[in-house]
């Protein structure tokens, strides 16, 4: 019963209410977002890890059958987007061009969820998105990976600012290894939040060491078991013959 | 050997024009060579680009690596179609009743002309007098008859090859391209990339290895696509006849009260249209493949074209055809002098649906009904090539491992997310930036000396610092070389470079790829 209940199509009775004004948000980000990922709210994301922090952020909310639409990024690989457990048939990429307000009016019109680089929210134009989400209940996630602090006016500061901190890679050395993933620290603020609030978490999220190297589960418990049984060299060479 | 030359009489007799390298001509001049790509691709380039090895097809970097000094722009659809509305008038005004395939390209059937000109020769030269006092003396054309459609737009692209118009005789279809490639069928939309690569594997490479088979093992082998081009390749009529008789299709006209100044609500009004035609031919298992757009504007100015598009007409491909059609018409001068009244939309020719069954379980939710109307407003906005969805391609290296491409020509109802395992590609995770351009890095050592890969795959020493667009950074981790060789067998295509994994300082981690001594920036982990 519990694991029907975890699943992703299925909701509880409570979360039904709560869905109306927030959309489902991964379990890493309940202490950055102790009130969910609100509708109408702007979460900008920064650093070097500013795309992760923001596919992290809607990937739930994706998979579950909220819409993603993808203004400006075409730069955004799809294999990444697929990592992140995003499912490609519900994302839509958008070249807006120089109609940037109209264009945008119409993607909040039929999406739950918008990300949009910094450099295309800014100014009087932000200040009007901002409302029209708030009035479409649409999330809009803003990625401004600029290292540069830049000096932000209010609006293009967004309601939720996440920023990616202290990042180390996993699984590479010097001349070794290669890239896993990324322990960061997330320090989330806020116009409305007292004191800004901090979350230590790993990016991509998938917990597979064997992950890219095979996506095949039954390939996987076989490596697992081939380790467990290393000492036998026989069957090993046999084994391996057959993965 | 099949029986290939019996033709029935019923094969119409049509002649297609094609313009070859029409997205060229239409762009204004510029500094040669040049490019022109959509959605990343290659679709036409000047003489210049092909002397230097580009090819329709190429992705912008194997472009830039054939010709770098070349001059890239991207298709504007509009331009091409208001160019060639010209040619379009041209002819409509010898011969009335002409159907537009795209841009650059048209048919019309032989059967009334010919006994009004005389022969198809003399046709063709009427066509081609005509086409050659509207357009540059440069503009390369082509022109092509013979039976069906398909076979006449064969001939088309080989007439664009050797200069001068190539009529097929009638039952001569199968004999005159027995030993084209089968790619032509593709270029032509009547076969998939992947049927072409499928029977290319199996050593079926010409239109004659393919019309050789028994049409009965063609269809057990490879379905209905596989007859399909079985029927173009034996010249057999592409399409068997339509049962529904003209009276019943479907028509769709809408008055508007006030007359209508700019294109945009036109267009939207077009949109309804369109998706009430194809959900009523779709309930009786059809697909149009012929539609004619008519508008006309209080002072009775008219245009009237006939469109067809063998692939059958989905909505947003019909919003395209009716967009393109009235740009061109606006545009063109002292044509229209008043607001549109009257918009009319009629599906002139039919076929069956052989598409994809829709899914009988999980319907669509509200939520995918809402985002499917904005992506229709979205296709008036900003056209069909600004709206996209990401796509599985497959290969090695993250440019071509997944793509972004136009809503009108994918199948969303019809999704594939996984890839199959490419042995040799990164491993995960995937950089989540994959620049379009090409960016040039540097990698040096601890003597500020580049560093290399050598023949055996080693590094020449450690990287220490990558500059990345003029900013210099320390590397803190690396991981690599992994060499990486493909199609070493294809002069054009191949590819030797190593990959390399760099973290840096500030934490940001990139791949690098070193091919031909030169660093440059694959993808970066944002």
């Amino acid at each position: 019963m519990s694991i029907a209940l975890e699943s992703t199509h299925l909701r509880s009775a409570s979360s039904l209410t709560k869905s109306d004004s927030a959309l489902p948000l991964s379990e890493m980000y309940a202490e950055l977002l102790p009130a969910g990922l609100l509708r109408g709210q702007v979460v900008t994301c920064r650093g070097p890890a500013a795309y992760s922090i923001a596919l992290g952020l809607v990937a739930r909310a994706v998979a579950v059958g909220s819409w993603l639409a993808m203004v400006d990024l075409d730069q955004v690989s799809p294999e990444a987007l697929v990592e992140f457990d995003i499912p490609l048939h519900r994302v839509v990429g958008v070249s807006a061009g120089d109609d940037l307000a109209n264009v945008l009016s119409a993607v909040f019109d039929g999406f739950d969820a918008v990300m949009m680089p910094a450099s295309r929210y800014r100014g009087a134009l932000a200040r009007r998105i901002a409302q029209r989400i708030r009035a479409k209940g649409v999330t809009l996630v803003v990625i401004d990976d600029t290292n540069e602090m830049r000096a932000h006016d209010t609006t293009s500061l967004g309601d939720i600012e996440l920023a990616g901190t202290d990042i180390r890679w996993e699984g590479i050395g010097w001349g070794s290894g290669r890239l896993l993933a990324r322990y960061l620290t997330v320090t989330s603020t806020g116009r409305r939040s007292p004191r800004p609030l901090q979350s230590a978490m790993r990016l991509p999220p998938q917990d597979d060491v064997y992950g890219g190297w095979s996506h095949d589960d039954e390939t996987d418990g076989a490596v697992d078991e081939l380790i467990d049984v290393a000492i036998d060299s026989e069957e090993l060479r046999w084994r391996l013959r057959v993965v | 050997m099949a029986a290939s030359g019996g033709v029935s009489s019923s094969v119409p007799r049509v002649l297609t024009l094609w313009c070859p390298e029409w997205p060229v001509h239409v762009v204004p001049p510029v500094q040669e060579p040049l490019i022109v790509l959509d959605q990343h691709r290659v679709i036409a380039a000047c003489p210049s680009a092909r002397d230097a090895g580009v090819r329709t097809g190429d992705r912008r970097r194997t472009a830039l690596r054939a010709c770098p000094n070349a001059t890239v722009v991207s298709r504007d659809y509009s331009a091409e179609v208001q160019a060639f509305e010209r040619v379009v008038s041209a002819v409509a005004e010898i011969i009335p009743l002409v159907e537009l395939l795209e841009p650059g390209s048209l048919c019309l059937d032989m059967r009334g002309p010919t006994r009004y000109f005389g022969g198809e020769h003399s046709v063709v030269d009427h066509v081609r007098s005509v086409i050659e006092n509207q357009l540059a003396a440069e503009v390369p054309i082509g022109i092509g008859v013979a039976d069906g459609r398909a076979a006449s737009a064969i001939a088309a692209r080989r007439s664009g090859a050797v200069h001068r118009p190539v009529i097929v005789e009638p039952g001569r279809t199968a004999a005159a391209f027995t030993t084209m490639s089968l790619r032509w069928l593709h270029a032509i939309g009547e076969m998939s990339i992947e049927l072409v690569e499928l029977l290319d594997r199996l050593g079926i490479r010409a239109v004659g290895d393919l019309a050789a088979l028994d049409e009965r093992d063609v269809l057990t082998r490879f379905g209905l696509p596989g007859v399909r081009a079985y029927r173009v390749a034996t010249g057999a009529d592409e399409r068997p006849l339509s049962s529904v008789a003209p009276s019943q299709l479907p028509e769709r006209e809408r008055r508007f009260e006030e007359p209508v100044l700019s294109v945009t609500p036109v267009v939207f009004t077009a949109r309804e249209l369109a998706s009430e035609l194809v959900q009523e031919l779709a309930i009786e298992g059809l697909v149009s493949t012929r539609i004619t757009v008519a508008a006309e504007t209080e002072h009775s100015e008219r245009t009237e074209r006939h469109w067809y598009r063998s692939e059958g007409f989905t909505a947003a491909a019909i919003v395209d055809r009716v967009r393109w059609q009235l740009d061109a018409w606006i545009n063109e001068s002292s044509a229209v002098s008043a607001g549109v009244i009257v918009l009319r939309i009629s599906v002139t020719a039919v076929r069956p649906d052989d598409g994809v069954q829709q899914g009988f379980w999980g319907g669509a939710s509200e939520a995918d009904g809402r985002a499917a109307r904005a992506v229709a407003r979205l296709v008036t906005l900003c056209g069909s090539e600004g709206v996209r969805v990401p796509m599985p391609i497959g290969g090695r290296l993250p440019e071509d491992r997944y793509g972004w491409v136009s809503t009108t020509v994918v199948d969303t109802d019809h999704h594939v997310d996984a890839l199959a395992p490419w042995p040799g590609s990164v491993v995960r995770p995937a950089p989540v930036i994959v620049p379009p351009d090409e960016i040039t890095v540097e990698v040096l050592n601890d003597r500020g000396e580049s560093v290399g890969v050598s023949g055996r795959g080693e590094m020449t020493s450690d990287p220490v610092c990558v500059v990345i667009g003029g900013r210099s950074c320390r590397v803190v981790a690396w991981a690599g070389p992994w060499p990486l060789i493909e199609r070493w067998w294809d002069d054009r295509r191949r590819r030797r470079l190593a990959r390399l994994q760099v973290v840096l300082e500030d934490g940001s981690a990139h791949l690098l790829a070193v091919e031909r001594q030169q660093w440059h920036l694959m993808g970066t982990h944002s």
